[in-house]
């Protein structure tokens, strides 16, 4: 028989608590693998406080650690397939992921977004780009668009 | 990606997100669905997004707005591949004016795949330019080399290299100091090495080596070398009779050269050739 697994607290923006395996997010979260190698968080008492992840993100989130954490050994495919149904959220929704994962200092997770908002920009007109930033006021004056234009005539 | 730049930044740029989510959610009426809140996200998590694109399309968001004139300046990757030849003019023109415009400062991956021809003076240049000391991937692929290239000393000693990969049918020179303290993977193809020295002193020069592979050098230069960096896992070779500069008539135990690899961590050792050196192996318990 092990050992009990070893459990720390999260607590989302609604204060709604969630139990975690140390292990899961220790591996994952650079922020709180520090926070448990310098000893800022008690067992018996700590909660970490994540005031600006909500709990729909923060459950995401541990999914997200949970299953790189269990299923690191599956092959490549899978856990391609995995991650990208993973990331089959909205605009917003891949916001509060970033913003989550960068708070967290998740790099793998982050890395995931950064390539997936690549591939929403990748090859695609201007026009498309502008919107999907919601750049609505691009700021050029007539001429300086004209040249642009110009400039970067496949772009438009 | 520097860590403490993360830290510093997650709790300002959350609590900017949801400030604005939250006045959108009480303001009400209208769902949150199109607008991609995305725009609101610093310029150093765009600069990311952005390098992460194909160099080209990196530098055309300069005109998606005038907030993003310059963020792809400070670009981390640049990958620059000649295309057909007639249109090496304007590839020229292209690399010349990036060298000008991009904050070379920034630049943590560098590639770069062309035909140097008559112009080794300006793609001199160019390495100097871009290859800046906290680059960490290079990769140079150069071909039709009629001169001698002339790489920045501060490549050689570049404290934060960890993967370097060389094509280039030509002398490799280097300089008196090699010194690459971060170097993981190391893939060299097609060059000669000068001579047995030099040879030794990059393989002495590499302490954190993993990974290399010697595809087609031209080892006749040198008699013997030993290669000895204490962590390398992974060796990989390929000489093929066919691709090596020197008449085959010549080839005898004379000018073959005895390369001896010393390790204890060495995982796998890959040959594939026609037996044009002889390796010997020492591998301590």
């Amino acid at each position: 028989m092990g050992s009990p697994v070893k459990k720390i607290m999260l607590c989302s923006s609604e204060k709604e608590i969630f139990s975690v395996e140390e292990q899961v997010m220790v591996q994952h979260s650079v922020i709180i693998n520090n926070m448990i190698e310098d000893g800022s968080y008690n067992h018996e008492e700590s909660k970490i406080p994540l005031d600006c992840v909500d709990s729909k993100t923060l459950k995401k989130v541990i999914d997200y650690c949970t299953h790189h954490t269990h299923h690191h050994n599956d092959n490549q495919e899978d856990l391609e397939a995995w991650d990208a149904q993973f990331l089959n959220v909205d605009s917003n929704g891949l916001y509060d992921l970033l913003m989550a994962a960068n708070y967290l200092e998740i790099r793998n997770l982050l890395d995931l977004i950064y390539g997936t908002i690549k591939n929403m920009i990748k090859g695609k007109k201007i026009d498309e780009i502008r919107r999907i930033f919601n750049i609505k006021d691009h700021g050029f004056t007539p001429e300086e668009e004209e040249q642009n234009r110009k400039e970067y005539p496949h772009f438009y | 990606m520097p860590r403490l730049l993360f830290r510093l930044l997650g709790k300002a740029l959350w609590s900017r997100g949801l400030l604005k989510k939250r006045k959108k959610h009480r303001k009400g009426e209208r769902k949150v669905e199109s607008s991609f809140s995305i725009c609101d996200l610093p310029d150093v998590i765009l600069q990311l997004i952005i390098s992460s694109l194909p160099t080209k399309e990196a530098i055309q968001t300069s005109i998606l707005s005038k907030r993003w004139k310059h963020l792809w300046r400070d670009i981390s990757k640049i990958e620059l591949k000649e295309g057909k030849p007639e249109e090496r003019q304007q590839f020229m023109h292209f690399v010349a004016r990036l060298l000008v415009a991009c904050n070379c400062s920034t630049l943590e991956k560098f590639s770069l795949t062309c035909n140097v021809d008559k112009d080794a003076s300006r793609v001199n240049e160019w390495l100097c330019g871009f290859i800046n000391p906290k680059i960490q991937e290079l990769c140079l692929r150069l071909y039709g080399i009629e001169e001698p290239l002339v790489f920045p000393d501060q490549l050689f000693t570049c404290a934060t290299l960890t993967n370097f990969e060389l094509d280039m049918q030509h002398v490799f020179n280097l300089p008196s100091s090699v010194h690459f303290q971060c170097l993981r993977t190391l893939t060299l193809s097609n060059i000669i090495f000068p001579d047995s020295s030099s040879a030794q002193q990059l393989f002495c020069g590499c302490p954190a080596l993993e990974d290399l592979s010697l595809i087609n050098c031209n080892l006749k230069n040198v008699q013997a070398v030993c290669i000895c960096s204490p962590l390398l896992r992974r060796i990989y070779i390929q000489e093929n009779k066919d691709d090596m500069l020197y008449d085959i008539g010549l080839l005898s135990d004379t000018i073959r050269c005895k390369v001896l690899i010393v390790g204890t961590n060495l995982k796998s050792f890959t040959y594939h050739g026609d037996g044009m050196n002889i390796f010997s192996f020492l591998i301590q318990p």
